[in-house]
C-alpha cells in the first residue's frame, strides 16, 4: 500500500505529497479532489485525557446544568511553532456542545446572504421609454401589422414589460433567539469537528506571514483560519503578518458570525474571548421576553 | 469555434469575500448599541424595508420624492398610478 499523506491547498492549485516510495506514481497535475477530502494527520490529536497532567487554565464561570459536563479542549500558544498544548480549559456545554441543527446554520447563513442585498437591477417600461408617444401609422390602409406606439414590449428598442423594476431589498429579520442559536450551533460543529482551536493570547515572535503559515501547516490545522480576539489592540506582530495573507484573517469578537466560521476551516479564539462568547451567549437561555427594545436602557441590563 | 468554454477564475478569497458577514451579530454581541440594519447599503428609502413595487415607489415618493428630477418624478407617479388600478381593480385578488 502506498503510503500518502495529501496537503491540500485552496483553490486547488499546486498539490505537495510525500512517498515512503522513490518511484511512485506522480500525482497527475489536473487532478480534483474534494475539498472536504479528510487529513489523516489531523485526525491524531485526541481529547484530553481525564488524568492529564497539564493544568486546568480555565473553568466555567456560568454555571454548568447538572446532567451536562463541560467540554474540555487543550490551550495551546502560538509563541513556538512546535504544537505541545499548554494546558486545559472547560467550556461550557450550551454554547460548545449544542445540538448540530443544520436547518438553523441554514437559516442563519441564508438570512446573512439577503438581508444585505440590494438588487440595482432595472428596467424601462414602454412609458419610460424615450419616444414613443406617436402611433407609428394609419391604422388601416398601409398594410403593416397595427401598433400604436413604437416602444410597446413586442418592438425592438421597446420596453420590458416584466423586468425587475427599480432598486428592489430583500432585508428580513430573523427571530434573535434562532440567531443566538445559529452561533452556538456554528461554534458547537467546529468543535465537534475539531476545528476549533483556544489559544492563551496571540502574541506571536515574528511579524513574518511565513511564520503563521508554517504554523498552521505543522499543525495540520487547515487551510484557512479565522482568529478571533475581543477588544480593540490586536499585536502589532499579528496585524503585520496577516495583513497580505488572503486565508489567515482577524476579526474583533464582535465581528463573529455564521458565514465567516463556516468559510474559514478553522477558528481560533483566545481565553478572553471565550468568556465573551460564553457571557453574550447564555444569556439568552434564561432572559425575559423584552417589553421594549435592548437598545433603550434597562435597569439591569448590560 | 471553442465548443467548451473555459470556467471563470473567481479567487474565493478576496476582501470582500473573506471579509462578507462580519458585523452582522452586532446586536447580540455588542449590547445591542446597534443593529444589523444599520449595515445595510441601500438607498435610504430601501433601509430595513422590503415591500412589492407599488410600497416601495410609494416609500420613494415620500422620502425622496421632493427631491427627485421632474422627469423620474413624472415616470414614478404614472408607475404609482397604474400599479394601483392594476392591483385593487383588475384580476381575481382586489
Amino acid at each position: 500500500m502506498l503510503r500518502v499523506s495529501l496537503l491540500l491547498r485552496s483553490g486547488g492549485a499546486a498539490r505537495r505529497f510525500s512517498s515512503s516510495f522513490s518511484g511512485a506514481s506522480v500525482l497527475p497535475p489536473n487532478l480534483l479532489l474534494p475539498s472536504n477530502l479528510v487529513d489523516p494527520a489531523r485526525l491524531k490529536r485526541p481529547p484530553p485525557p481525564a488524568d492529564c497532567p497539564l493544568p486546568l487554565l480555565r473553568k466555567c464561570d456560568a454555571a454548568v446544568p447538572s446532567h451536562l459536563s463541560p467540554v474540555q479542549t487543550w490551550v495551546e500558544t502560538l509563541q513556538r511553532p512546535d504544537g505541545e498544548p499548554l494546558g486545559l480549559a472547560q467550556l461550557h456545554p450550551d454554547v460548545f456542545a449544542v445540538r448540530p441543527r443544520l436547518d438553523i446554520l441554514h437559516d442563519v447563513e441564508r438570512w446573512q446572504r439577503n438581508f444585505k442585498r440590494i438588487s440595482h437591477a432595472s428596467t424601462k417600461v414602454r412609458s419610460e421609454v424615450r419616444g414613443g408617444g406617436k402611433k407609428p401609422w394609419n391604422q388601416k390602409g398601409s398594410g403593416r401589422a397595427r401598433h400604436g406606439s413604437i416602444r410597446s414590449p413586442i418592438w425592438r428598442g421597446g420596453g420590458v414589460s416584466h423586468g425587475p423594476r427599480g432598486p428592489t431589498s430583500y432585508y428580513y429579520m430573523l427571530p434573535l433567539k434562532v440567531r443566538v442559536q445559529g452561533l452556538k450551533v456554528a461554534l458547537s460543529s467546529k468543535m465537534a469537528q475539531d476545528f476549533l482551536h483556544i489559544v492563551d493570547s496571540l502574541n506571536i515572535p515574528t511579524p513574518d506571514p511565513q511564520y503563521l503559515l508554517d504554523l498552521v501547516r505543522h499543525r495540520h490545522w487547515g487551510d484557512s483560519v479565522l482568529i478571533v480576539h475581543v477588544g480593540d489592540e490586536f499585536p502589532e506582530n499579528l496585524l503585520q503578518a496577516t495583513e497580505n495573507l488572503k486565508t489567515v484573517n482577524v476579526i474583533p469578537a464582535i465581528g463573529l458570525n455564521v458565514h465567516s466560521m463556516l468559510k474559514h476551516e478553522v477558528v481560533v479564539l483566545t481565553l478572553d474571548t471565550v468568556k465573551f462568547l460564553e457571557d453574550k451567549l447564555l444569556w439568552h437561555d434564561q432572559r425575559y421576553t423584552p417589553l421594549y427594545p435592548f437598545k433603550l436602557p434597562y435597569a439591569d441590563f448590560p | 469555434m471553442h465548443a467548451i468554454p473555459e470556467l471563470k477564475k473567481v479567487d474565493r478569497w478576496t476582501e470582500k469575500r473573506s471579509m462578507f458577514g462580519v458585523y452582522d451579530n452586532i446586536g447580540i454581541l455588542g449590547d445591542f448599541k446597534a443593529h444589523p440594519k444599520d449595515l445595510i447599503l441601500a438607498p435610504c428609502w430601501l433601509k430595513a424595508f422590503k415591500g412589492n413595487e407599488l410600497e416601495r415607489l410609494i416609500r420613494k415618493k415620500k422620502m425622496v420624492g421632493d427631491r427627485m428630477m421632474a422627469v423620474d418624478r413624472h415616470n414614478m407617479e404614472k408607475r404609482i398610478r397604474f400599479l394601483y388600478r392594476h392591483f385593487n381593480r383588475i384580476g381575481k385578488h382586489r
